[in-house]
């Protein structure tokens, strides 16, 4: 039962997946059917798949956010019942927004005036953090890679100080910027998507069944 | 609500915030934690708000509207859509209960691989083409210019043995005789030159934005007098 | 990114607890408290392997990431812990690629700025972006949430912070940096170095006096005619058009991209143009209706107010992140007809090319590679890239290696010299809500030697000028052979209007032009020839040109090898003596000519650096001369008063924490030297 089950799913990922795939390359593309006639509505049909495919993953989504969100107020309401204080101002914070958005036409000022600044703080913070950690990067190790790791960040920093005596060193801060960065920069997005790539065809071939129980 | 009234409020939630420079003294961490609580709370709200009045909504109004639709296979497609998005939601509830896990992964796996053919189209046409292409190409009159010779030339080696030292890190455990010899070796260590220099300046960059958001706040204080 | 909190993983340390409990009593019952719990845990363990990390691992590992990582409820939330659950993931959790990688990077040096910067970005996803789907599985997250850009990620912290796995974890460096609250001598140098920070960042707030070093430039450098295209595509939008502005950032960055933001959203409000705000965070877009009302208060005094779904359109929340931009591709008809609120918005358009621009401020390099990706392949529409700095580095090969993607512009500098380009152009408009046509600034006119006759002649009422603003052409589709032999006005006139680029009225030569006469050159070498900000072939190339291209001659060289002449936007350029021909011609007849030529005075060329940055085949845009901005109010209330004060700050943060970072590595890399010298025993 359970290797049916599994087969199952696997049919259904291998049929879904590859309706996917062919819809989004050759859908709404008839300048790649040559002179094939009635290309124009051959690629119309063949966007069909992708695009109610797409409709539904998106709004099955929106329906799990919406259960998720449910679920956090349901274990916070737990809490708050258990008179935990902070699950109280967590649930409060949420019915007050609900209730300040509900009844004053979709106003979103709270956010402005709270959340705003809240993250905005929570993530100046982190420049402190960041500046003490970096820091210490030769701490554990001082060796060649920490070294070529600080100098680089040193240098890009120093690049963006407007100080005329910076002038020389600027330049060198945009090489560095341009040429290996820019090198190594492409080198990290050519990998993420070759394995994008590898990954995916991996997953539509069954090879790789994430969602199996 | 007013702008001084925003203002007011702002000012003292980013204190609240900032409050945990003090340390754990216990007022003043459970400002701090307060804070943190009512943002996650109200977090909660426009998400909420978000993805009910932008996406399930106009979905509502549509299929309760014959006239209308969303995609160009009518109104019926667009009831069955949506009732097939509910349900889908729902039944990944029952993701606990083994004997249905036919149904539940069978869900999972709609889900996954549209993001899976998504993913492969997108990187083929958004990221791999286009990089490649701008790395491969030869300019026409590269022999007159050395300096955009050198650029060229270190921009080509650059991303290759980056992206060899990038996959062979990824691969590593498996038997990679390619990588495990002396040119494997020397290519690796070029990679690793040009990664490390990139994360240094992603490092750099990061910490400038943070810097531009506690400047922001800091002004935003000092601003209001403290 | 946010692989480590979602709504739906949240979960409380009892219903947690109760998630382990050995039970077979699943199903619904079960789901009741907790709604989605692993409740089906088929084996009855003691509750000490229960607890293991190998346990958990055996317990959710062949679930849905999403589903299973409850293990990781917590007791409390807090910022701190939800920063720290990326960097106390066990390891087991990885997949095994990245294990291997961990195992193999622990020769690395240790990194603690690489965890914080890690924590940086979870406490940021965190807070801001609470998707469900975030791990149902492999692929879905690399799409949906980019699971590639965590194993980059990861990769980072792997190279520079290896020291987790091998059991030197250093807690302290994995966490916000948190003072304590008794004075100690190790906490010591952590408070001074904050202090420090805080000091030199506040100096600025308090008094000019603590200037250092120079404001951006009012002109983007000459280099980056990345930043300066979109610039001059954003400037020449008009009326008709409608540009999609992506709002790829939330409340975090706020304090970052919200000047950004504002002052796009403003010049392409100023020039009657219509933005359509979109977002794939759902918190962005109710920021974005913030953003819209800040920038309507500001405009108040001048009678200015703006209507949704007629000033601007907000639309509704793109659920899903990369797939809901692919949705957004896919059925672009569809998701424009309801706005943010549920509500009609009247839109007609029918597919992305529809739009003018499509502009993406985004604080990650993540939102750039899905737009991208999902987007810009589907569609002809150039895409605008803004960023913070954060994203620079990972956002700037799109840029470049993209003919579709055009930019960057990168953090408040950038801003500022936006707003001092814009400051510069507007201030001759009076802020008159009578709409006035005024003369365009000598900037917008690029002939030096035209006359005020002749400007006012070619300077488009804003009413004429509805057409497409923006074409990018292709070398080839270039006027061959427009020189003063052959180019009567007639011909180039049609050749305009053939590649419908500009509006006749600026092209046909003012009746009461002078005929005085100018040295010019024309290109007479074949293909493509480089025009060089100096005069030797080592220098930047500016652009380039093409046989018959005429140029007026300001200077050259003692020995007449190079000569200087001027490009457009008046920008003085030199080319190869033996490339060209060197004549006089009366000014009428240039200025015919000139038009015809890719630097002409009718157009603001752009090109990208064809050698620098490996590519070969330059873009040249070709755009109309702008028009008078239809509410010039909206640019010219923008309040500035703080920036400098901020630029100011940041300089002298950016010093401090210089000083910092070298000064603790000087001080750690001796400490390292004598250790190591001294032996393993200390000998």
């Amino acid at each position: 039962m359970r290797r049916m089950g599994i087969a199952f799913s696997a049919s259904v990922a291998f049929a879904v997946g590859v309706l996917t795939l062919i819809s989004l390359l050759l859908g709404d593309h008839p300048e790649l059917y040559g002179n094939v006639a009635g290309a124009e509505i051959w690629a119309g049909l063949l966007a069909l798949p992708a695009a109610v495919l797409l409709r539904l993953v998106t709004l099955t989504v929106a329906v799990t956010i919406v259960i998720g969100i449910v679920n956090l107020l349901h274990v916070h309401a737990g809490r708050g019942l258990r008179r935990q204080f902070y699950s109280i101002v967590m649930i409060a914070s949420f019915a007050f927004t609900m209730y300040w958005y509900l009844t004053r036409q979709g106003d979103t000022s709270l956010l402005a005036a709270v959340q705003v600044p809240i993250e905005s703080a929570l993530a100046a913070l982190l420049f402190l953090s960041m500046a003490q950690g970096g820091a210490r990067v030769m701490k554990k190790r001082a060796d060649i890679w920490g070294l070529l790791f600080v100098t680089v960040m040193v240098i890009v920093l120093l690049g963006t100080l407007p100080l005329p005596a910076l002038a020389p060193l600027r330049e060198w801060s945009d090489w560095l910027m341009d040429i290996p960065v820019g090198a190594g920069a492409r080198a990290i997005l050519l990998g993420i998507a070759l394995g994008t790539v590898v990954a995916g065809v991996r997953i539509l071939l069954g090879q790789d069944r994430s969602y199996r129980g | 609500m007013s702008e001084s009234a925003i203002t007011l409020i702002s000012f003292v939630a980013t204190l609240m915030v900032f409050s945990y420079l003090l340390g754990d003294l216990p007022l003043v961490s459970s400002l701090y934690r307060t804070a943190v609580y009512i943002f996650i709370g109200m977090s909660a709200a426009f998400t909420l708000v978000a993805t009910y009045e932008g996406v399930i909504l106009p979905y509502l109004a549509d299929i309760q509207d014959a006239n209308t639709s969303w995609t160009a296979l009518g109104n019926q497609a667009d009831v069955t859509i949506f009732v097939t998005a509910l349900l889908f939601g729902l039944l990944l509830l029952l993701k606990p209960i083994a004997s249905l896990s036919w149904l539940t992964n069978s869900i999972l796996a709609v889900l996954i691989v549209v993001g899976a053919a998504t993913a492969v189209v997108g990187a083929l046409t958004g990221t791999l083409f286009p990089l490649l292409h701008a790395i491969t190409v030869v300019p026409e009159d590269i022999t007159a210019d050395f300096t955009a010779l050198v650029n060229t030339v270190l921009i080509f080696l650059g991303t290759m043995s980056g992206l060899f030292y990038f996959q062979f890190q990824l691969r590593q455990g498996d038997d990679d005789s390619a990588g495990r010899s002396r040119v494997g070796y020397a290519v690796r260590s070029l990679g690793k030159i040009f990664v490390v220099t990139t994360l240094g300046a992603i490092y750099a960059t990061t910490m400038l934005s943070m810097l531009t958001i506690f400047v922001e706040r800091v002004g935003f204080l000092m601003r209001f007098g403290v | 990114m946010t692989d480590d909190f979602s709504w739906l993983d949240y979960e409380d340390e009892d219903t947690a607890a109760d998630a382990k409990r050995p039970s077979r009593l699943s199903g619904l019952r079960r789901l009741a408290p907790g709604f989605l719990r692993r409740g089906d845990s088929s084996a009855a363990e003691s509750p000490a392997d229960e607890a293991s990390p190998g346990r958990l691992r055996r317990m959710f590992g062949a679930l849905p990431a999403f589903i299973g990582r409850f293990r990781r409820a917590r007791s409390e939330v807090s910022a701190a812990d939800l920063a720290l659950q990326r960097g106390e993931r066990p390891i087991e959790d990885l997949d095994d690629r990245l294990q291997a990688l961990r195992q193999r990077s622990s020769a690395h040096p240790d990194s603690a700025a690489e965890s914080t910067g890690q924590a940086l970005y979870d406490v940021d996803d965190v807070l801001v972006t609470p998707e469900i789907i975030h791990r149902p599985g492999g692929v879905i997250s690399a799409v949906a949430l980019s699971k590639a850009q965590q194993e980059q990620v990861a990769l980072l912290r792997d190279m520079v912070g290896g020291s987790a796995q091998t059991g030197e974890a250093e807690p302290s460096s994995r966490r916000i940096f948190r003072p304590r609250s008794g004075f100690s001598l190790d906490a010591a140098p952590q408070l001074i170095g904050s202090m420090l920070l805080l000091l030199a960042i506040a100096l600025p707030f308090v008094s000019s006096d603590f200037r250092e070093g120079e404001l951006p430039p009012s002109e983007f450098h000459e280099d980056r005619h990345g930043v300066s295209t979109a610039y001059s595509l954003l400037d020449n939008l008009s009326r008709d058009d409608f540009v999609l502005v992506a709002f790829e950032y939330g409340p975090t960055a706020a304090g970052e991209l919200d000047p950004m933001a504002d002052i796009i959203l403003r010049h392409i409000m100023a020039q009657g143009s219509t933005p359509i705000i979109v977002s794939s965070n759902p918190i962005a877009v109710s920021h974005a209706r913030n953003v819209i009302a800040k920038i309507e208060r500001s405009v108040a005094p001048a009678a200015i107010s703006f209507e949704e779904s007629r000033d601007y359109y907000l639309l509704r929340y793109l659920s899903g992140g990369a797939l809901g931009l692919r949705d957004l591709s896919e059925n672009f008809d569809s998701i424009i007809r309801f706005s943010s609120t549920g509500k009609a918005t009247g839109l007609g358009l029918t597919s992305l090319n529809d739009l003018t621009l499509m502009v993406v401020i985004a604080e990650r390099a993540d939102a750039i590679r899905n737009w991208a990706e999902q987007v810009a392949p589907e569609t002809e529409t150039k895409l605008i890239a803004a960023t913070g700095y954060a994203a620079q580095p990972l956002s700037q090969p799109y840029v470049d290696g993209s003919d579709e993607i055009i930019g960057l512009i990168v953090g408040i500098r950038d801003v500022y010299t936006y707003g001092e380009k814009l400051g510069a152009i507007y201030a001759d408009y009076t802020p008159d809500p009578g709409r006035v046509v005024e003369q365009p600034t000598a900037t917008r006119t690029p002939t030096a030697t035209a006359t005020p006759t002749e400007t006012a002649t070619e300077t488009p009422a804003p009413t004429e000028t509805p057409t497409p603003t923006a074409t990018e052409i292709e070398p080839e589709a270039l006027p061959l052979g427009a020189g003063p032999a052959t180019a009567a006005p007639a011909t180039v006139e049609a050749t305009l209007t053939a590649t419908a680029t500009a509006p006749p009225a600026a092209v046909v030569p003012s009746a009461t032009a002078t005929t005085a006469l100018i040295e010019v050159i024309e290109v007479t070498a074949g293909g493509l020839v480089n025009i060089r900000r100096e005069p030797n072939t080592t220098s930047d190339i500016l652009g380039v040109a093409e046989a018959g291209d005429v140029f007026e001659v300001i200077g050259g060289t003692d020995d007449g090898s190079w000569i200087n002449f001027l490009m457009a936007d008046d920008i003085a350029a030199w080319i190869a003596e033996f490339l060209v021909d060197q004549y006089q011609m009366p000014l009428d007849e240039f200025r015919a000519v000139e038009s015809a030529s890719v630097g002409s005075a009718q157009s603001v060329l752009r090109v990208e650096f064809p050698l620098r940055l490996g590519k070969n085949r330059p873009r040249l845009y070709q755009v109309d001369p702008p028009g008078s901005p239809e509410r010039p109010e909206i640019v010219l209330l923008r309040d500035r008063r703080h920036e400098i004060a901020q630029l100011d700050a940041m300089t002298l943060g950016a010093i401090a924490a210089i000083l910092i970072i070298v000064t603790g590595n000087v001080f750690y890399a001796m400490r390292g030297l004598l250790q190591r010298r001294r032996g393993p025993d200390g000998q």
